[in-house]
C-alpha cells in the first residue's frame, strides 16, 4: 500500500464503543417496538431550541454510557454525587448542544451553576479553600468556552452574539449583587472566599467606559426615580409599550443634524435596540413579580429607556443606542437577581436600604467595575436564625472582623467553630 | 403468516443488520464528517429509516440490506453537506476537547487516536465530497471497486478514476517528505 492508503489504517480502528453500540440498540429496539422514547440521537435535524427537555436530557445521558441521577443535579461540591453531576449530567447537556448558539447558552448556564454552588456553600458555610479552587477552575473553563464561541459566533451574526455576551453580563452582574449580599451579611472565612471568585469576575468582566456612563446614567436616574411613582402595583401597571416618546424618531426638520446616510443606520440600529429593551423589560417584568431588587433593576431600566428616547430627540443616537443597551442588559439582570434571590432564599439590598448603610458598604464598593449594585446586605436568611445577623451592618463589626484576622490557611475545624460562634 | 409474526420475521433481520453493519456504517460516516457525535447521531438515523423502510416494504426480502444502509446514509450525508458544511468545520475547532474522549477509559489511547484522527480528518476536509466518499468506501469499509461501482450507480472505471484521482490529492497534501 501507497503511504496515503497507510493513513485510512487509522479510521479502520475506529468503533463504537461497547456500550455506546448497545445503547444505540437499545434505543432502535425501543423505537420499533413503538415506545415513547425518542433518543436525541434521531432528533437530530430539530435540537437547534434553546430549552433541553429533561427526557432527552436522560436518554442522552443514558446513551453516553450510564444513568443519569435526577438526585445528582442539586449536588454542591463535597458531596458524594457532585461528580455524577458534572462528569455525567453536565456532560450529556453539552453533548446535546448542537448549535454554537446553544453551546453559547449552556456554558453560560454551567458558569452560573459553578456560582450558585459557592453561594449556597457559602451560606451554608462550607465554602472552604479546596471547594474554592474547584469552582473557580470549572468557572473559568465554562467561561472561556463561552466567550470563545461567542467570539466565533460574531464573525458570523453580530447581533446574536451581542445578545449572547448581553445575557452573559446580566447573568454575571446579577451573581456579584448576590455575592455582595452574602458578604456583607455574613463576614466568615466562607463568604471571603467569596471575594476571590468575585474579583476575577470583576477583572474579566470590566469596562472601564461602561462604568463611566454607568455612573452618569445612574445620577440622572436616582432623579428620576424621585419624580416617578414608586408603588410596586404602580410600577406593575405600567406598561412601556404604550407610552409614545414625545418627539417623532423618524428624523424630522426639527432635528438639528440632517440626516445623511449614515446616521439613519445608526437611527435604525438605536430603534431596534430599543425595541429589544422593550421585549427585554416586558419578559423580565413576570418572571420579577413583586422582588423588590428585581423591581429596583426594573425601574432603573426603564429609566435608562426614558433617558435614551431623549437622546434620540437630540439626535445623539449613538448614545441612545448605548442606553437602550444598557436597558435591555438591567432589565435582564433584574429578572436574574429574583431568580437567585428565591433559589437562594436571600435578599439583596436595595437601594433607598442602603443609602442610609454605613461605611462598610463604601468598602465593597470598590469591588464592583460595573457601577452598578453599590453594595448590599443579607437582611435575612433561611438557614440563620441568630438574630444578631438581622440588624443593620454596624453590628458585623463586632468580634467577627473577617478580612483581616483570619488566615485561610486555618483548618476546618476552626472555621467551623468560628460558625459555632456566630450562630 | 399473522402480522406479529412478519414484524418479528422483520425486527430479527434488523437487528441481525445492526450488529453486522452498525460500526462500519459509524466509521463512514465518521470518515465523511470529521465529528464523533455527528457520526453517531446520522448512524442511528440511517437503522431508524432503515426500519421504516423494512415495514412498509415487508413483502420486498430486502437482499442487499448494506447497500440499503449505505444508501440511506449517504443521502443523509449529503444533506448535512448542504445545510451544515460550515457549522461541522466550526464545531470541529470547539470540541476537539470532547470528540475523542472515550468513555471505555482507555486515556492514552484515546488521545494517540485523537492526533491521529485529527490529522486525517484536515487532510480529508479539504478533498472534494465525491473523492472523499469513494476513499471512505474503498479503505474504511473496504469494499471492491465493483460493489462501489453497484452502490453509486457509477461504471467500475468511473470509481477507478475518481480513487486515483482522491490519492493523488492526498498525497499532495501530505507534503514532500511523505
Amino acid at each position: 500500500m501507497t503511504n496515503q492508503e497507510h493513513i485510512f489504517d487509522q479510521i479502520k480502528n475506529e468503533r463504537l464503543t461497547v456500550v455506546e453500540k448497545r445503547a444505540m440498540r437499545n434505543a432502535l429496539l425501543s423505537h420499533i417496538r413503538g415506545g415513547a422514547i425518542h433518543s436525541p440521537y434521531s432528533i437530530w435535524g430539530t435540537i437547534h431550541r434553546r430549552r433541553i427537555a429533561l427526557a432527552a436530557t436522560t436518554i442522552g445521558a443514558v446513551l453516553l454510557g450510564g444513568t443519569v441521577s435526577y438526585a445528582a443535579e442539586s449536588a454542591l461540591p463535597g458531596d458524594v454525587l457532585y461528580p455524577v453531576k458534572i462528569s455525567l449530567n453536565e456532560r450529556a447537556k453539552v453533548a446535546l448542544a448542537r448549535t454554537e448558539e446553544a453551546q453559547a447558552i449552556i456554558q453560560t448556564k454551567l458558569a452560573e451553576e459553578r456560582l450558585t454552588e459557592a453561594e449556597k456553600l457559602a451560606i451554608a458555610g462550607k465554602f472552604s479553600e479546596e471547594k474554592k479552587a474547584l469552582v473557580e477552575e470549572k468557572l473559568s473553563q465554562h467561561l472561556d468556552q463561552a466567550q470563545a464561541v461567542m467570539a466565533h459566533v460574531q464573525l458570523e451574526n453580530e447581533e446574536l452574539a451581542y445578545d449572547l455576551e448581553s445575557d452573559l453580563r446580566s447573568s454575571i452582574g446579577a451573581h456579584r449583587s448576590i455575592i455582595a449580599a452574602i458578604k456583607s451579611g455574613d463576614p466568615s472565612d466562607e463568604a471571603h472566599e467569596l471575594d476571590g471568585v468575585d474579583q476575577n469576575l470583576a477583572l474579566r468582566f470590566a469596562y472601564d467606559e461602561q462604568s463611566d456612563s454607568d455612573e452618569e446614567s445612574f445620577a440622572v436616574s436616582v432623579a428620576m426615580v424621585d419624580s416617578l411613582p414608586e408603588t410596586a402595583s404602580t410600577l406593575m401597571s405600567h406598561k412601556i409599550v404604550e407610552e409614545q416618546p414625545s418627539v417623532d424618531v423618524s428624523g424630522t426638520a426639527t432635528l438639528p443634524v440632517a440626516p445623511t446616510e449614515d446616521s439613519s443606520e445608526v437611527l435604525k440600529k438605536a430603534q431596534d435596540k430599543r425595541t429589544k429593551a422593550v421585549q427585554k423589560i416586558e419578559a423580565s417584568r413576570t418572571t420579577i413579580g413583586k422582588n423588590e431588587a428585581g423591581l429596583e433593576r426594573l425601574l432603573e431600566a426603564e429609566a435608562l429607556l426614558a433617558r435614551g428616547d431623549e437622546r434620540v430627540a437630540l439626535g445623539d443616537y449613538e448614545g441612545a443606542r448605548e442606553l437602550f443597551e444598557q436597558a435591555a442588559r438591567r432589565a435582564q439582570e433584574g429578572k436574574r437577581v429574583s431568580e437567585l434571590e428565591r433559589e437562594l432564599n436571600i435578599k439583596v439590598k436595595t437601594k433607598t436600604e442602603r443609602s442610609s448603610a454605613d461605611d462598610e458598604d463604601q468598602e465593597s464598593k470598590n469591588f464592583f467595575n460595573f457601577g452598578e449594585d453599590q453594595g448590599a446586605q443579607v437582611i435575612s436568611t433561611s438557614k440563620n436564625e441568630d438574630a444578631s445577623l438581622e440588624a443593620p451592618s454596624s453590628e458585623t463589626n463586632d468580634e467577627n472582623d473577617p478580612k483581616d484576622s483570619e488566615n485561610p490557611s486555618d483548618d476546618n475545624d476552626t472555621k467551623d467553630r468560628n460558625r459555632g460562634q456566630k450562630r | 403468516m399473522s402480522k406479529r409474526t412478519t414484524t418479528n420475521h422483520i425486527e430479527r433481520d434488523f437487528l441481525a443488520a445492526y450488529d453486522a453493519h452498525a460500526d462500519a456504517l459509524f466509521r463512514h460516516c465518521l470518515f465523511r464528517l470529521s465529528d464523533r457525535e455527528r457520526a453517531k447521531e446520522l448512524t442511528q438515523e440511517t437503522f431508524t429509516r432503515t426500519w421504516e423502510y423494512m415495514i412498509t416494504h415487508p413483502d420486498e426480502a430486502v437482499e442487499n440490506i448494506r447497500a440499503l444502509l449505505y444508501r440511506i446514509a449517504r443521502n443523509m450525508i449529503i444533506d448535512e453537506y448542504r445545510s451544515h458544511k460550515r457549522y461541522n468545520q466550526s464545531l470541529d475547532a470547539l470540541s476537539e476537547d470532547e470528540g475523542f474522549d472515550l468513555p471505555d477509559g482507555d486515556a492514552h489511547g484515546a488521545i494517540v487516536r485523537g492526533a491521529e484522527m485529527s490529522r486525517l480528518f484536515t487532510l480529508m476536509d479539504d478533498l472534494p465530497n465525491a473523492a472523499r466518499e469513494v476513499l471512505a468506501l474503498r479503505y474504511s469499509d473496504d469494499m471492491a471497486v465493483k460493489e462501489i461501482a453497484e452502490l453509486l450507480g457509477e461504471t467500475e472505471n468511473v470509481i477507478s478514476v475518481r480513487i486515483h484521482r482522491g490519492l493523488a490529492q492526498l498525497k499532495k497534501r501530505m507534503g514532500p517528505h511523505t
